[in-house]
This record gives C-alpha cells, sequence and structure tokens, in this order.
C-alpha cells in the first residue's frame, strides 16, 4: 500500500511521452518557420519595391529620346525649384523692415512727458 | 480824530493780514516753479520746462536709435536678396552643368544606335533640335528670373523711398515740437502746463500720422507674391513650348529609324 510498482508492459508509455514531445517540438518549429517565411517574404517585396522606385526615379541614360527628354526635364523641374525655395526667403527678407519701421514709431510715448 | 485814527487802525490790520498771506504763500510757490530773475524780475520756472531740455534728448536719442535700426534693416534686405539670387544661380549652374553632362552622354549611345548615314544625320538632327529647346527654355527661364528679381528689388527700393519719405516727415514734425517747446519754455517758463499739452498734442499727431502710414507697408507682400505667380507662369509656360519641341524632335527621329522606341 502507499508505493508504486512497475507494471509489465508499461515500457510504452514512455515511447508515447517521446513522441508527444517530438509532436510538440516538430509544432513550435513549424509555426517558426512559417512566421519567419512571411516575414522574410514581406521584407524581400518590400525591398523589391523600393529598389524600384529607385530605378524609375533615376535617370537611365540608355540612349533613347525618351531618356534625354526626361534628363532635360528633370533639370528644368530642378530650376523651378531652386528658384521656388527662396521665394519664402525674399518674403521675409522684404517684410522684417516693415517691422524696423514700426518700431521708429515708438521711439517715445508722449503722455509720459 | 477819533474817526481817523480808526481808519489808521483798520488798514493797518488789513495790510498785516496781506503781509502775512504773502509770506506764506510765497515759499510755496517758489516751491512750485523755481524762479528765473531777468533784471529786475523774477520769473517762475514750471518743473516741466524744467525737465524739457533732458526729455527732449531722450526723444531724440530714440528716434535716432530706432532710426539707425531701420537704416540697418535696409541695407541687409539689399544684401540679403542678392545672396539670395546668388545662391539661386549658382544651383542653376550646378543642375545645368550636370544636365548638360549627361545629355551628351545619352546622345552619344543614342548616335552608336544609328547605322545608316540616314540615321547618324537624323540623330545629329535631333541633337540640334534638342540643344536649341534647352536652350530657348533656359532663356525663357532666365528672363522670368530676371523680371522677378527686378520687380522684387523694385518694390523694396519703393517702398524704402516711401519710408525714408515718412520717416523724414515724422522727425521733422517731432524735431519742430520740441523746438517749439523749448522755445516756449523759454519766453513763458511759468506755463509749463499748457506748453506741455501743445507738445504732446504734436508729437501725438506726428507719431499718429507716421504709425497710419505703416498701414500699407503690407502692400509689398502682395505685390512679391505676385511677381512669383507671374514668373511660376512664364515657366510653365515655358516648359511646354520645351516639351513640345523635344516630343516634335524626337517623332522626326523616330521617323527615320522606323521605330518609336529609339
Amino acid at each position: 500500500m502507499g508505493t508504486f510498482k512497475k507494471q509489465e508492459g508499461s515500457n510504452g508509455f514512455a515511447v508515447v511521452e517521446a513522441i508527444l514531445v517530438l509532436v510538440i517540438v516538430a509544432g513550435v518549429l513549424g509555426v517558426g518557420a512559417y512566421v519567419y517565411s512571411k516575414h522574410h517574404k514581406a521584407y524581400t517585396t518590400a525591398n523589391t519595391a523600393t529598389t524600384t522606385t529607385a530605378s524609375s526615379q533615376a535617370e537611365p541614360l540608355n540612349g533613347t529620346t525618351n531618356s534625354v527628354q526626361q534628363l532635360m526635364q528633370q533639370e528644368a523641374q530642378s530650376e523651378t525649384s531652386a528658384d521656388s525655395s527662396t521665394d519664402a526667403q525674399n518674403m521675409q527678407t522684404v517684410t522684417n523692415v516693415n517691422s524696423a519701421a514700426t518700431n521708429v514709431g515708438g521711439a517715445y510715448n508722449e503722455n509720459t512727458l | 480824530m477819533k474817526i481817523h485814527s480808526n481808519v489808521v487802525q483798520h488798514i493797518g490790520i488789513t495790510s498785516s493780514l496781506i503781509a502775512s498771506a504773502v509770506l506764506i504763500a510765497a515759499p510755496v510757490s517758489v516751491y512750485a516753479l523755481g524762479s528765473t530773475t531777468s533784471g529786475a524780475t523774477t520769473t517762475k520756472t514750471s518743473p516741466f520746462c524744467t525737465e524739457l531740455p533732458s526729455k527732449s534728448t531722450t526723444i531724440t536719442n530714440e528716434m535716432s536709435t530706432l532710426s539707425g535700426k531701420l537704416q540697418t534693416a535696409w541695407a541687409n534686405q539689399t544684401q540679403d536678396l542678392a545672396n539670395a539670387f546668388q545662391k539661386v544661380d549658382q544651383n542653376v549652374a550646378t543642375d545645368r552643368a550636370k544636365a548638360d553632362s549627361e545629355r551628351q552622354t545619352d546622345l552619344t549611345k543614342l548616335m552608336t544606335k544609328a547605322t545608316t548615314s540616314a540615321e547618324k544625320q537624323a540623330v545629329t538632327t535631333y541633337e540640334t533640335a534638342v540643344l536649341q529647346a534647352v536652350n530657348t527654355r533656359r532663356t525663357a527661364y532666365d528672363n522670368a528670373r530676371s523680371s522677378y528679381r527686378s520687380s522684387v528689388e523694385g518694390v523694396a527700393s519703393g517702398r524704402q523711398t516711401t519710408v525714408k519719405g515718412q520717416l523724414a516727415v515724422f522727425e521733422s514734425s517731432v524735431d519742430d515740437a520740441l523746438i517749439n517747446a523749448q522755445a516756449s519754455c523759454a519766453s513763458t517758463p511759468s506755463q509749463g502746463a499748457s506748453i506741455r499739452a501743445t507738445l504732446v498734442g504734436s508729437l501725438k499727431t506726428a507719431r499718429e500720422t507716421f504709425q497710419g502710414d505703416r498701414k500699407s507697408d503690407s502692400t509689398v507682400e502682395t505685390q512679391i507674391k505676385q511677381y512669383a505667380a507671374t514668373r511660376n507662369s512664364a515657366f510653365d509656360s515655358a516648359n511646354s513650348v520645351f516639351q513640345t519641341s523635344m516630343q516634335n524632335a524626337a517623332k522626326a527621329l523616330q521617323q527615320v529609324f522606323g521605330k518609336t522606341n529609339v
């Protein structure tokens, strides 16, 4: 009473345990592989898309009328941007003088005389 | 005789009272006005007139300081605009040099695709047409850019002239008001209150006139925005002509090559 005694034919239980452990390990590995695969695929797709976009932005210089026109069009856009980029600065430069002129009007307060 | 004696006594008492009143009031008046002795007469000077020279100096100095800052702002404005324009010129020159180099590389590759003399001549013609289109566009851009800059500098310069005139009137009005007040104090130093009222009124009018002139300062912003819009519109027009010229040149080349993917 109170003690366990190994019975005959109980060796099979260890085998079932081992199989169970293997199934669990295989399941974990399978899920891990699946997640890794999905993740890797998404990364590769994004990377490819980025490369494609960069390629389309870069001038191919492939000796075609299209590439020549694209080059010249980019130049025109760059010039337009160069001019527009200083518009706000020019406006600020001119309007800064307005505040300096306004300040002269505050040279005195006649009511304190 | 008794009646006469009473009259004399009455006159004596009255005189004593008047004299006492004068003795009591005199120090107070002297404290309030100060005094200026001129020959045999003594004139009271009001505190306002006493302090007017130093206050005039303070106002004049402050006007001078702020006017100097305005002059500096004008000088900086001219220099800052010149710097901004120069920066654009440098960027444009860099972009054009890069585009010229890359275009030449591309055209050289295009020429290698020409196998017949007709095709080679077509590439040469195309190259000439492209160069002409590019130069036309660049000239149009340069003109629009130059016009914009001249307009901005013109409106800034014009505004400067206008404000300088307004400032001169302001400073002159303030100077006149102070000089008049000092002259009044010199002639009637006891009339401080009325001299002050006149000076305050004159200074207020001068200040409000100058400040009222500032309302028109904002017109400069509207004008500069319009100049930029005009320049950008000229850019768009030049770009449209440029694209058409480029497309026509490409079509002519493609016809000689007998395909559209040249």
